[in-house]
């Protein structure tokens, strides 16, 4: 861009200026060795020039620099949103775009300012043609409240003003904006007006100029004949719609009754007249858009450049989050954003398919909306970072939080409650330990040092390890006999016992992970119940004794007690098993048959097709019916937990009910029309005669 | 009973003498009605974080079902990821999946204090629909508690994501599931994304291909992230945890 010095220019600038060009006489030899800089088009350069092609026209921009004074010229006003008019009268400020408009303070005009609203003060000389002579036929004023008659011809369609409430009458004189919106519209009239109007075809189209002044004039004039304007957006102004409906609503007072993605639809008011609407002076020229500041600093602030360039360098191999399409809808964009900065510093947009205009635009609205700081456009990418002051959106996560794992390591950094997590973690780790991956071992040592805070001096940390590299070991030991757990699980008990001390009463229902009991499981379940014993007897305080004393016999009463005692919530589901093993509908398979899954495969097969059919075939009739009575069934699922005989009848009943119900409502499916009709030969007439 | 605990200091306050909450009983006829009626709200403990120490949400049994094909031919296969996690879900929860009914093979266990039925479908993908259905008919599980897990081709590798509901995203095994529960599609599901197929690679090979070398890191991480996330969905229920764990899973690979 040229830095000029200051040109002062009056208002009605001369057509011609002087600009450097060689003689006529050098130019001809120069042209072998060089490429015409001139435009390329055959000129005569003695002929008077069009004003169109002159050096003003064509000369390189020159910048003004705006004076100190408000107004440089008559009406045009510097602001923080770019130029606005003032014209005497008017009921706001015009601009050229309402909502397009960057939020900052122009540096510097590109050219002389003037008021863009008629042919007086402009410095461009006049290029059009003469206005077409008025026509001598005398329209007749448009008044929205005086329709045409409904039949007449040669009419174009109108709506009635309205719609009105019953026992409302249309406000003639409706004066402020208030007064012509009426009253608000009933979620009815809302549903009414928008199906009406969804699928038409008269929109308005809104593109990266957003909400320009002649666009108002557009609405007025699409709400002549209809209540509701259509506008569509696309493009860049999507990335803010909240903005552009405010916009809308207070500049062309309208209501916007309902958004779906980019389309807006604006009701114009009950008592609305075209008559005596608003009228603004159209904008006959679009003025050029006055010098920003830069968008992209070289160096951000609070930023070294050797910083700057490794955020740039980082960038580079940064995946970008989304790719942008030309004249897109991009309402999700600013909370897209949003988002992956809680998961990193930078964020990458790819802007490929865009005009380079469009893509600095995005930047520019996308450096507002989401507070963030451009760093770079290149290679058509935009590159973002957060900035240093930046603040997590997210709430701090709740206490029993399970789905964080280690690998999220910059979520979990700003946890409030990482010292129980952690500890929380360790203790799921110890007991569902699989494999020991170098993750999870790093994490044990970690959570070793949180526990070390925890825990009394004399449990050391080196008993937590022990127990961790022991405990795997039987947890994954398949088919140990039965005696075998009792002389490790007293060593087992005490190491875990102190780490239970430090449990909450809530970590028991996450480490109570019962199972069907089968010889697998016992050991599990041996643990788990004197885990479980220990954690509970913490109020009974006779924790040191019932861990030391672990002799054999306690060891076979407690496998005895998790045997026999199925605990509650399960009974339904067990029950429903038994039976199904019982009639033969379900098959248990045996350990070793497990290991292969083609064999487990070939005995699916081989089962089913032993099944007789008409078990089968029931399921789906009781599954309808279940389906319906879901909601009554658990709740009373819940109120009968705890009675055995209780839950184990009511699914008895339920059977019964399902079954009854199926059968009754197939038998009345047979009954209607049974005897009349035979089943899918009748023909459409004589159906159509029966059913009438 | 809570109601009347803590009502009491208001109501011991109001006539100025100290109340013995034995003696709350009859005095209880006297003023408390009015109080009783007026002040229900001031009563009821309004937590924002959940108590840690309270139960799962719900004791209604779980459907967990991974959709996948059987047999050795399949084992390791994109397609056949859902079985992977049913099995790690069972591994971590010491299920034991043995036990054959409706065309498939299913165990019987609990997450926490809630009943939870594993399920691998044995009849090939395209028919798991009626495997699931009428299992589902026969342990009364609702629509709500029926977890599918299957591969989503719609996510990056490694990416995961619970849904309340949805389509089918051209599933085929879905698609029957669906199909099979009378055109129901309100039941939440995990999806386990595979990527897209690269090139012009037919979509088919590409669900039957075994994982590369990378892709298999990046999914077991995934299946360790998955199976905390199942015990949270069936503890807790559809809550701001399950949104969050979304959020993670869509922007963890957005680091550099």
């Amino acid at each position: 861009m040229a830095t000029a010095p200051l040109a002062s220019r009056s208002l009605l600038a001369p057509a011609q200026q002087s600009h450097p060009r060689l003689p006529a006489s050098l130019r001809l030899d120069l042209s072998y060795h060089k490429q015409p800089s001139a435009n390329p088009k055959r000129r005569r350069h003695h002929a008077p020039l069009h004003p169109a092609f002159s050096a003003v026209a064509r000369g390189r921009a020159k910048k003004i620099l705006i004076p100190d004074t408000d107004e440089p010229a008559a009406g045009v006003r510097v602001t923080d949103r770019g130029l606005s008019y003032h014209l005497d009268g008017a009921p706001f400020e015009f601009q050229y775009s309402y909502t397009e408009a960057p939020r900052a303070r122009p540096v510097a005009l590109r050219e002389a300012p003037f008021l863009p609203f008629g042919p007086e003060a402009t410095p461009r000389p006049w290029t059009g043609r003469k206005p077409l002579p008025k026509s001598r036929k005398e329209l007749p004023e448009f008044d929205s409240f005086v329709l045409p008659p409904p039949g007449k011809k040669g009419v174009k369609p109108v709506q009635s003003p309205g719609p009105f409430l019953a026992g409302m009458e249309p406000r003639y004189q409706a004066a402020s904006g208030e007064e012509v919106l009426g009253e608000p519209l009933t979620k009815e009239e809302v549903a009414e007006l928008v199906k009406g109007s969804l699928k038409t075809k008269r929109q308005l189209n809104m593109g990266r100029d957003g909400l320009t002044h002649n666009m108002l004039e557009n609405i007025h004039s699409h709400w002549k004949r209809k209540r509701v304007c259509k506008i569509k957006c696309k493009g860049v102004c999507t990335v803010d719609m909240d903005n552009v409906c405010r916009q809308l609503e207070e500049k062309v007072g309208g209501k916007v009754i309902h958004r779906q993605g980019g389309v807006i639809f604006l009701f114009r008011g009950r008592n609305y007249n075209y008559r005596t609407r608003p009228c603004f002076p159209l904008m006959l020229w679009k003025p050029v858009a006055p010098v920003y500041p830069r968008l992209v600093k070289k160096v951000p602030d609070g930023l070294t450049p050797d910083e700057a360039t490794e955020m740039r360098t980082r960038g580079r191999q940064l995946p970008p989050i989304c790719r942008l399409g030309k004249n897109g809808v991009y309402i999700n964009l600013v909370k897209q954003v949003r988002e992956a900065f809680e998961a990193c510093d930078l964020v990458r947009i790819d802007c490929s398919d865009l005009n380079k205009s469009d893509c600095r635009k995005i930047g520019a609205k996308l450096k507002d909306l989401v507070p963030c700081i451009l760093l770079s456009f290149e290679f058509e990418h935009i590159l973002m970072w957060r900035g240093s002051d930046w603040k997590s959106a997210l709430p701090p996560l709740e206490e029993n939080n399970f789905e964080v794992t280690k690998a999220q390591e910059c979520f979990i950094i700003k946890e409030l409650n990482e010292k129980d997590r952690r500890s929380r973690t360790v203790l799921t780790q110890i007991e569902l330990a699989g494999i020991a991956t170098s993750q999870k071992n790093c994490n044990l040592g970690e959570g070793e040092e949180k526990l070390k805070d925890t825990m009394k001096p004399n449990h050391g940390s080196d008993m937590v390890l022990s127990s961790a590299m022991e405990v795997p070991g039987l947890f994954h030991s398949t088919g140990i006999p039965v005696t075998e757990p009792s002389a490790e699980a007293p060593t087992e008990c005490s190491p875990l016992n102190p780490v239970c001390d430090f449990m909450d009463p809530s970590l028991k229902s996450t480490l109570n992970c019962q199972s069907v009991p089968s010889d697998k499981s016992e050991n599990r379940g041996l643990v788990e119940k004197s885990l479980d014993h220990s954690a509970r007897s913490e109020h009974c305080q006779d924790l040191e004794p019932h861990a030391g004393v672990t002799s054999i016999s306690h060891d076979l009463e407690t496998q005895r007690n998790c045997r026999s005692k199925v605990p509650s919530y399960m009974v339904g589901v067990l029950s429903l098993l038994e039976q199904a093993i019982d009639s033969g509908r379900a098959l248990v398979l045996s350990e070793d048959e497990l290991v292969n899954s083609d064999l487990v495969y070939q005995k699916c097969v081989a089962f089913t097709k032993s099944i007789p059919r008409g078990q089968v075939s029931k399921y789906t009739q009781s599954k309808s019916s279940a389906r319906r009575n879901g909601p009554d069934k658990h709740i009373r699922t819940k109120k009968h937990l705890v009675e055995n005989k209780l839950s184990s009848s009511h699914v008895e009943n339920k059977d019964n009910a399902n079954g009854g119900l199926a059968v009754q409502k197939n038998g009345h499916e047979q009954e209607f029309l049974s005897d009349v009709v035979p089943q899918g030969t009748l023909r459409v007439d004589e159906l159509a005669k029966l059913l009438a | 009973m809570s109601l009347l605990a803590t009502a009491t200091p208001t109501i011991s306050a109001h006539f100025s003498a100290p109340l013995v909450p034995s003696s709350h009983a009859h005095r209880r006829s006297v003023a408390a009605p009015l109080r009783r009626i007026r002040r229900p709200r001031l009563v009821t403990v309004v937590a924002s974080v959940p108590d840690p120490a309270a139960g799962p949400v719900e004791y209604t049994p779980w459907l967990i079902a991974g959709l996948g094909n059987p047999g050795n031919k399949y084992y390791g296969t994109r397609h056949n990821v859902g079985f992977e996690m049913v099995d790690r879900i069972a591994r971590e929860e010491g299920i034991t999946m043995n036990t054959i009914q409706s065309k498939s093979l299913l165990g019987v266990g609990s997450i926490g204090e809630v009943p939870v039925l594993l399920v691998k479908p044995q009849s090939y993908m395209n028919y798991s629909g009626e495997a699931i259905g009428p299992l589902a008919a026969y342990y009364q599980v609702p629509l709500r508690h029926v977890l599918l897990v299957y591969d989503d081709m719609s996510l990056p590798n490694g990416v995961l994501r619970i849904q309340r509901k949805g389509g089918h995203g051209r599933h085929n095994g879905l698609q029957n599931v669906i199909e099979q529960l009378d055109g129901r599609r309100e039941f939440p599901r995990l999806s386990i994304g595979i990527g897209n197929p690269p090139g012009k690679m037919d979509t088919r090979a590409f669900l039957l291909q075994k994982f590369s070398s990378e892709e298999r890191v990046q999914i077991d991480t995934a299946l360790e992230q998955g199976v905390d996330a199942v015990r949270t969905l069936v503890l807790k229920g559809f809550s701001g945890s399950i949104e969050r764990f979304n959020l993670v899973q869509k922007y963890k690979f957005h680091r550099v």
